[in-house]
């Protein structure tokens, strides 16, 4: 294959093949806005009773210093936090907001992690930085006030989710890439079991699955969970090139996410929150109705509700700042696990619709084995062939 | 970069578990765990786990804790204050890179280390002078046996820190 077919094929994958409205984009901004208020605000608050002797930082900008951070430091990034997400909630100097979202996280979590542990929820400080050059402050904002209505109906190719589906893949292909190459494959080794059980017996952190399943001296369990962790892993980078298997790994990887959750204790929250990116919120059963509820109920009075909102919100803030307390606490559920949770159930959902929507949508999977080139000619086959659900394939072709 | 500096934050990295957890090809997992005995000056020593001991903290942190400031020192050494080993460029690019797991017992990190063990005495053994804490390693073995898992456990040194050192 001649270099301007590769080419051509990059630039497909960069600008095309990663779809999304803006409507998608601005619902995920506020719910990303969200899950990050309830779940970061603040960070970093236990450093302060944290000892000096404990002080050793992987190289990072707490490197650069041979003290353990003052507290005022956390505080005043904790506070600049909390006004750039209430900015990107509101849509207000959106790409600004964005981008000073991602800055701080990283900055926080730097700081937080002067122990010599790293968290590796990076992906949560990345999102935002990557989708502040998306447009999605372009619907559902402050900064759509005014301005002439744009097109955020129509799917557009967006080169910042495929840049978000590289890094995902890339971020997870490393986690799979060291399990590779650390023996995760020897069937006379089985990993899972053996992390499973200092995370239950060393760190305390005792969950009923994790009791039953360590009863079990299984080679196939065992040896499966192994397998079946590391293909995942690795198959996200060349997953990232292609959305549909990107988004079944996606709804896999949930599924993992919850495992988990539900042996380890461990939430992972950061990283549903990021797969969340790639959802069609706007093609989601009965979104047709909430949002129809919604704007009749709040068809006058929605800037009051709103700002009423806001207001509330933002006293939360304050009151989270000052006590230390986690926003969360403050949330009548448990946000990051409401999360992972809720990405089970939309990755359930994009597979369930995948596969029935296989056989009746005749034409897409002969046009894709035709090559791309057919479908770069046709913007509706575009549309039709990268589609996340037989609804909005529908729609698209009215 | 990575094997000479550790893993750099930010970098576009998720956890990788390596290795085998301690299973062995045997069938058996070998762990090490602590635990953290207060000794009073009178009385029974009160025995707390890594998870008491840590409990302020994040859990995330707790193994890394554990491994980097609170394993028994090389042979033949005590805590008690010695010199910086960190030289060397990378630690002029980054002056406080791996500084507490690397130089555990120069005079800042003795002096932190006593006082934040005092604050933790203080708290769990709110009822008595606490004279010193000794960390007491274990590795464990853990294999299936008759459909159980069971568990042996053997002493793997221990790290004694003295509360009541004060300097002149």
């Amino acid at each position: 294959m001649n270099l301007s077919r590769w080419t051509q094929k990059i630039d497909f994958w960069m600008f095309e093949s990663y779809r999304t409205t803006g409507k998608d984009l601005a619902v995920y901004r506020i719910l990303f806005a969200l899950c990050v208020i309830f779940t970061r605000v603040p960070s970093a608050g236990w450093l302060h009773y944290t000892p000096q002797a404990f002080f050793s930082p992987p190289p990072s900008l707490a490197a650069l210093s041979t003290t353990l951070p003052p507290e005022s430091l956390i505080i005043g990034l904790n506070v600049l936090l909390a006004l750039s997400l209430q900015m990107l909630l509101l849509g207000y100097r959106t790409q600004l907001a964005s981008l000073a979202t991602g800055l701080l996280l990283l900055t926080i979590n730097s700081f937080g992690y002067t122990i010599g542990h790293i968290n590796h929820d990076i992906l949560i400080a990345l999102t935002p930085v990557i989708m502040a050059f998306s447009g999605w402050g372009r619907a559902y904002s402050l900064d759509a006030l005014g301005k002439v209505k744009a097109d955020i109906d129509t799917p557009e190719g967006s080169w910042c989710l495929a840049l978000l589906a590289l890094v995902i893949g890339i971020a997870m292909f490393t986690a799979g890439w060291v399990k590779l190459t650390s023996g995760w494959f020897n069937p006379r080794i089985h990993s899972t079991m053996g992390h499973l059980l200092i995370n239950y017996a060393v760190i305390g952190r005792h969950t009923w699955l994790a009791e039953q399943l360590l009863q079990f001296d299984s080679f196939w369990l065992w040896e499966s969970a192994d397998w079946i962790v590391t293909i995942m892993e690795l198959g996200f980078l060349v997953a990232a090139f292609n959305p549909r298997w990107m988004k079944f790994l996606l709804a896999v990887a949930c599924l993992f996410h919850l495992g988990v959750w539900l042996m380890y204790d461990i939430v992972f929250m950061p990283n549903v929150v990021a797969y969340g990116a790639f959802v069609s919120y706007t093609s989601l059963p009965f979104s047709e109705t909430v949002a129809d509820f919604v704007r009749r109920r709040f068809r006058i009075a929605w800037q009051t509700t709103a700002a009423v909102a806001m207001v509330g919100l933002a006293l939360l803030i304050v009151a989270a700042l000052v006590t230390g307390k986690q926003m969360g606490m403050y949330a009548p559920f448990p946000v990051d696990r409401a999360v992972v949770v809720l990405g089970v159930v939309f990755g359930c959902g994009y597979v369930a619709a995948r596969a029935s929507s296989l056989g009746t949508a005749n034409a897409e999977p002969a046009l894709l084995k035709s090559g791309s080139r057919e479908i770069r000619r046709d913007p509706a086959l575009v549309s039709l062939a990268h589609a996340p659900t037989l609804a909005q394939a529908v729609r698209h072709t009215v | 970069m990575v094997q000479v500096l550790g893993e750099p934050y930010p970098g576009i990295m998720m956890p990788g578990f390596p290795g085998s957890g301690g299973y062995h090809e045997d069938g058996t997992v070998r762990v090490r765990s602590l635990e953290a005995v207060f000794v009073p000056t009178a009385g029974e020593p009160r025995t707390f786990s890594q998870q008491e001991l840590l409990g302020d903290l994040p859990i995330c942190m707790h193994n890394t804790i554990a491994e980097s400031f609170l394993t028994p020192l090389a042979e033949g050494r005590t805590f008690e204050e010695s010199a910086s080993i960190r030289t060397g460029i990378r630690f002029r690019l980054f002056p406080g890179l791996h500084a507490g797991q690397l130089d555990r017992t120069t005079p800042e990190n003795v002096a932190s280390m006593t006082s934040w063990l005092r604050d933790r005495a203080r708290k769990l053994v709110p009822d008595g002078t606490v004279d010193r804490v000794e960390i007491r390693w274990f590795e464990e073995t853990y294999r299936h046996e008759h459909g159980r898992l069971t568990k042996e456990r053997e002493p793997a040194g221990s790290l004694v820190i003295r509360l009541g050192v004060t300097k002149p």
